[in-house]
């Protein structure tokens, strides 16, 4: 009989009640440091002992507080996000890092510093292109980011401290693209349901204790014998983020989920920050370049004077291609809230990316609403039904 | 006999009082248009570009390309009427439906153009439509759809995509040590790299005296634009929001000859000296005065017109489309770093009174505070637009700010940029009724408050 | 004896009312039907009729609502927000805003000393922001309207709504009447999302006590009920809450008569 508290448990329990952990830190005297979007570098945080946490939305939470300051055409996940943060769901932040992702990120930075007061705001810019004068900008936001920081612990970041922040959350990246490597089975040793569980717990621990967690995780999953059942369908999923699983079941339902390209799933853990003399540097690649978001502007080649659309779609989409093929996945799913443009424009490239490497793909719009979610459901049944 | 009831009929229509010096600088528009078609037809290379604020444009401008803005083709294909038909195509590819309804009508012109007509214009396309071009130039600055629209394209033709960067910092981050000195840096290496290619692509060289006339020259035309509308200050405002308009993308898009606009300006600026002397105002019973965010309804501009007669004079406008706060550039000798300075100066302009007045909103909202209060307004008149969130999700927050530290209320009345019936003109002149009392109200709490106007 | 008329013709129900003397005399309620000039004409006979008069001792007619331009025989066309807030104030001359929940939209409306307008808002051009909200979700639960309400504070666990729109709205019931879930926690439920966003508006335009309710939508207890909940103020309403921006429309003409 499994110790309850660890492992699978553990991370269940954690995804139901997230700030438990880090009320506790603060107790202890510690500072939590919110975050919307992958893009903050966390390894930041970690260097000088703050908690980073990521917030969400919530899809059972009528939106009320927002109104005043969001006109509704707008992304309802960051609608929720501030919606939530205006009800001082995390009151126990000390503070919150915003990064110039997408417009939504953008343009709620400017409400959150007006409307909610933090001890600690920052903004970071982040530039379009992945050109090199665009990296060399990005490094001095980072640069900016820890100047501010360190006024604020008023401790150093120093090189040091960053390199093995940087290790530890490669260990943790390395942890999640492992455990990834169990949904590789048929059927897969665990469920896209309780990965995303493990996700969002890791998402709101210090980064050793998640490791720690996943560790366990990886070992109770190994060891099971009870796994999920094996669908006719293996999904993979491209979405800007997903953190609810009642949204996830509506897909697991009828079918495996055994790639979650998104915010709630491998995007964060896919590649790992460069390990470089001046940490700054790495992280710098490792932000702009891997993480692969749609709201970053990438071509085959840099300044081509030469396109083809073939190749272009290869340069930008061939890392789905690589999960799919090693996944062995039949179908997949993209799915976005209604009113996110930047991933929005790419929707035809990616059908006409899916059709040429034979696998059937739909696309899905979502208000991220609990009540919303029916129609989610018929669309789901009926795309299963037509690949089995 | 006849002719006095001809005059006075004319009269009656005109309730705004256009500037004369403001035709010339309309009329550059269609000018350029009507060049633009002549030389698609004689087959000289075309570039289309969105709105960058005089950052990419100088470049193009220098080295003669022929430049089509699809963002201004949506408003003209929205306009006309044409737009639905592009629109359906997009649909029918698979594009979601709430993007931005310019990108939408452009992306389903050139599917049509390109897959159906194997890169013919489409015949029924308004103004001589838009030809298939030589490279695509966009922007990330406001708006994020505005790159990935670009990027969508190469869907249909197999045209390389420049993306300008276009950096956004956070006010009080802007004034860390080097910040704005590495934007600049940024700038001014990317435009280097923009110029390479744009020579690789073209096999034309950049005639960099031409570039260095070229910059001065907007600079100064914008230094004047500014200066213009500063005297929009004045009570009665001798220049409505319908000038503003019309003559601004003279300015913006440095459309034409770039001498002659100078010339329209200082015409302008005289023709508006004269009007605030003579206390003219561009109306002729100033009762209330507004301010207007942020796009315009391109298509239904006889709406000012009614407000007009109801005393509504729109004193200031469109933080989007406005000339930057003029700066000092006499100490900078690279052109390209004269242009990054003066484009980045679009937005940051207002950060250092943003970070002083404690408003983080330095770009787009800010600067609605500053009119507000500068150009004495009675009243906001925000329209926002279902399809173009950069150009709404503002809108709230500057009706609270301009509430909070002016007293000065908002009108809302909602649109969209290519579905025309949103904005429903009967139901938008029975909210101004009562937004006259709501003015009146404020003027007697501002009033109470030691405010000045 | 000066008579006024005013009547309101919204998209959903045309209002009149007859004033004698600044006192109401008559009102009516009717459905505007699709000939606007027919159901103006119906209106001002009933309210003649009511008032024992000929139309030709009517002193003057004010036209507010979206069909106001039918009223051919109105002298005046009033916004119909300024109406609104000419009735409460004529009704409850303390009253310093109202929030007047119409078919397809709901308006909230700060009233200064003298009944002028102060500040208003109005919904955004969404079904979930109005009437018609409750209206689909009663025909979901095939009840009538006006047994809306009362069913609505039978219920002890209520449905959250998540949804700000309608459309989403209205399959959410449907999903749970499937379920099972009792009529009256869907009722309550619905009341409760268009309260969540009758409050925002109220805090858009900064609310302040007394405050009134009117309109259709003020008929349906249980929504008034949640809103009061929400807001954590004592509404004041009428017993006739459809006719107020008639009313006002009738103290308009009696107003301007006065002033000419």
């Amino acid at each position: 009989m499994a110790d309850k508290s660890k492992g699978l448990s553990k991370a269940k329990e954690i995804y139901r009640n997230r700030s438990v952990r880090a009320k506790e830190l603060k107790a202890e005297g510690k500072k939590i440091i919110g975050y919307p979007c992958v893009y903050v570098p966390i390894e930041m945080l970690t260097a000088l002992d703050l908690i980073p946490y990521r917030t969400y939305g919530d899809i059972r939470e009528p939106v009320t507080e927002a109104d005043r300051a969001l006109p509704t055409s707008f992304c309802s996940i960051i609608r929720s996000c501030f919606d939530c943060a205006l009800k001082a769901r995390d009151d126990f932040l000390d503070g919150i890092v915003v990064a110039h992702s997408c417009d939504p990120q953008e343009k709620t930075a400017r409400l959150w510093e007006s409307y909610i007061s933090y001890p600690y705001f920052h903004f970071m810019d982040i530039p379009g292109t992945v050109r090199p004068e665009a990296m060399d900008y990005f490094k001095g936001q980072l640069s900016d980011l820890k100047k501010t920081l360190e006024a604020f612990t008023g401790k150093e970041l120093s090189s040091d401290r960053l390199k093995a922040a940087i290790q530890s959350h490669n260990i943790q990246r390395a942890l999640v693209r492992e455990l990834y490597e169990l949904t590789k089975p048929e059927p897969p040793l665990i469920s896209g349901t309780d990965i995303l569980q493990v996700i969002k717990a890791l998402m709101s621990l210090p980064v050793d204790e998640g490791n720690e967690l996943l560790t366990q995780v990886i070992s109770d999953v190994k060891d099971r014998t009870d796994g999920p059942e094996r669908k006719p369908v293996r999904l993979i999923l491209w979405s800007s983020t997903l953190d609810d699983v009642e949204i996830m079941q509506i897909f697991e339902n009828g079918a495996n989920m055994v790639m979650d390209e998104s915010c709630g799933g491998i995007r964060a853990f896919r590649a790992k920050v460069k390990l470089t003399d001046d940490p700054l540097d790495g992280l710098a690649q490792y932000y702009l370049e891997e993480i692969t978001c749609a709201r970053t502007f990438r071509e085959t080649v840099l300044g081509e004077t030469r396109k083809d659309y073939l190749e272009d779609l290869e340069s930008r989409f061939g890392y789905l291609k690589d999960f799919a093929q090693e996944w062995k996945v039949n179908g997949a799913i993209f799915l976005l809230v209604r009113y996110c443009d930047p991933f929005a424009f790419e929707v035809p490239s990616l059908n006409d990316y899916f059709d040429s490497i034979g696998i059937p793909s739909i696309y899905i719009e979502y208000d991220y609403a609990q009540g919303a979610l029916a129609p989610l459901r018929t669309r789901v049944e009926a795309f299963l039904e037509t690949i089995s | 006999m006849g002719s006095e009831r001809i005059m006075a009929v004319e009269e009656k229509k005109k309730v705004i009082n256009r500037l004369k010096s403001m035709y010339p600088l309309r009329a550059k528009v269609n000018e350029t248009y009507q060049k633009s078609v002549e030389a698609m037809r004689a087959g000289k290379p075309t570039v289309w570009a969105m709105l960058n604020w005089y950052y990419g444009d100088p470049i193009l401008k220098a080295m003669d390309l022929e430049v089509v803005y699809p963002e201004n083709y949506g408003a003209i294909l929205a306009a006309t009427g044409y737009a639905q038909p592009y629109l359906e195509y997009a649909d029918a590819d698979g594009f979601p439906t709430h993007l931005c309804g310019y990108s939408r009508a452009t992306l389903g012109y050139t599917s049509k153009m390109m897959r159906e007509l194997k890169g013919e214009i489409p015949s029924e396309a308004p103004l001589g439509g838009m030809p298939k071009p030589i490279f695509l130039m966009s922007s990330s600055a406001v708006c994020d759809a505005r790159y990935k629209w670009f990027q969508a394209l190469g869907r249909y033709m197999d045209v390389p995509v420049w993306t300008l960067e276009a950096p956004m910092p956070g006010v009080k981050e802007l004034f860390m040590e080097g910040s704005y000195e590495r934007m600049v840096d940024l700038g001014v290496k990317h435009l280097r790299e923009f110029v390479a290619f744009v020579e690789r692509i073209t096999g034309r060289k950049l005639d960099w005296d031409k570039l260095d006339e070229t910059v001065d020259l907007m600079i100064e035309v914008n230094r004047l634009w500014h200066e213009i509308n500063e005297l929009r200050k004045a009570r009665p405002c001798p220049m409505h929001s319908r000038d503003f308009w019309s003559a601004m993308p003279a300015a913006l898009f440095l459309m034409g000859d770039l001498e002659h606009s100078l010339q329209c300006f200082r015409d302008m600026y005289e023709e508006v000296k004269e009007r605030v002397k003579d206390r003219i105002g561009a109306i002729a019973e100033e009762k209330y005065r507004l301010v207007f965010a942020e796009l315009p309804p391109w298509h239904s501009l006889r709406f000012f017109d009614r407000l007009a007669e109801r005393g509504w004079n729109f004193v200031v406008e469109s933080f989007g489309y406005r000339p930057p706060i003029p700066l000092d550039l006499s100490g900078v000798s690279d052109p390209l770093e004269k242009i990054t300075r003066f484009s980045l100066q679009v937005f940051i302009g207002y950060y250092e009174d943003a970070l002083e007045q404690n408003v983080p909103a330095g770009a787009l909202a800010y600067p609605y505070l500053k009119y507000a209060r500068e150009w004495r307004c009675d009243g906001a008149l925000l329209h926002p637009l279902i399809s173009c969130r950069s150009a709404s999700t503002h809108l709230p927050y500057v009706a609270n700010l301009i509430m909070e530290r002016l007293k000065v209320p908002s009108l809302t009345i909602e649109g969209d940029i290519v579905d025309l019936r949103l904005f429903d003109p009967e139901d938008a002149m029975a909210r101004a009724e009562p937004f006259e009392e709501t003015m009146e109200y404020y003027r007697r709490v501002r009033k109470q408050e030691g405010f000045d106007w | 004896m000066l008579w006024f008329i005013g009547i309101d013709i919204g998209s959903v129900y045309s209002k009149g009312v007859i004033t004698r003397d600044n006192e109401i005399c008559a009102s009516y309620v009717i459905l505007s039907g699709t000939n606007y000039r027919t159901t103006a004409e119906k209106i001002r006979q009933e309210l003649v009729t009511e008032a024992n008069i000929a139309v030709d001792h009517i002193t003057a007619t004010v036209a507010t609502g979206s069909g106001a331009g039918n009223v051919y025989f109105a002298s005046q066309r009033v916004s119909d927000i300024v109406c609104t807030a000419r009735g409460i104030n004529n009704i409850f001359p303390l009253a310093k805003t109202v929030i007047d929940v119409a078919g397809q939209s709901t308006k909230v409306v700060r009233i200064d000393g003298e009944g002028m307008v102060a500040n208003f808002t109005v919904s955004e051009k969404c079904a979930a922001g109005s009437g018609q909200f409750v209206e689909l979700i009663a025909n979901v639960l095939r009840i009538d309207l006006k047994n809306f309400g009362p069913l609505s504070l039978e219920s002890e666990n209520p449905v959250v709504f998540s949804t700000g729109c309608a459309v989403f709205g209205e399959s959410e019931a449907v999903t749970r009447v499937a379920e099972g879930i009792p009529k009256e926690d869907i009722a309550a439920g619905v009341n409760k999302a268009l309260a969540d966003k009758i409050t925002s508006l109220c805090k858009k335009v900064k609310l302040e006590e007394p405050c009134a309710i009117c309109g259709g939508g003020a008929l349906n207890i249980g929504l008034v009920e949640a809103i009061q909940h929400e807001l954590k103020i004592q509404l004041l309403i009428t017993l006739h809450p459809q006719t107020v921006t008639a009313l006002g429309a009738a103290v308009t003409a009696r107003a301007s008569n006065l002033n000419s």
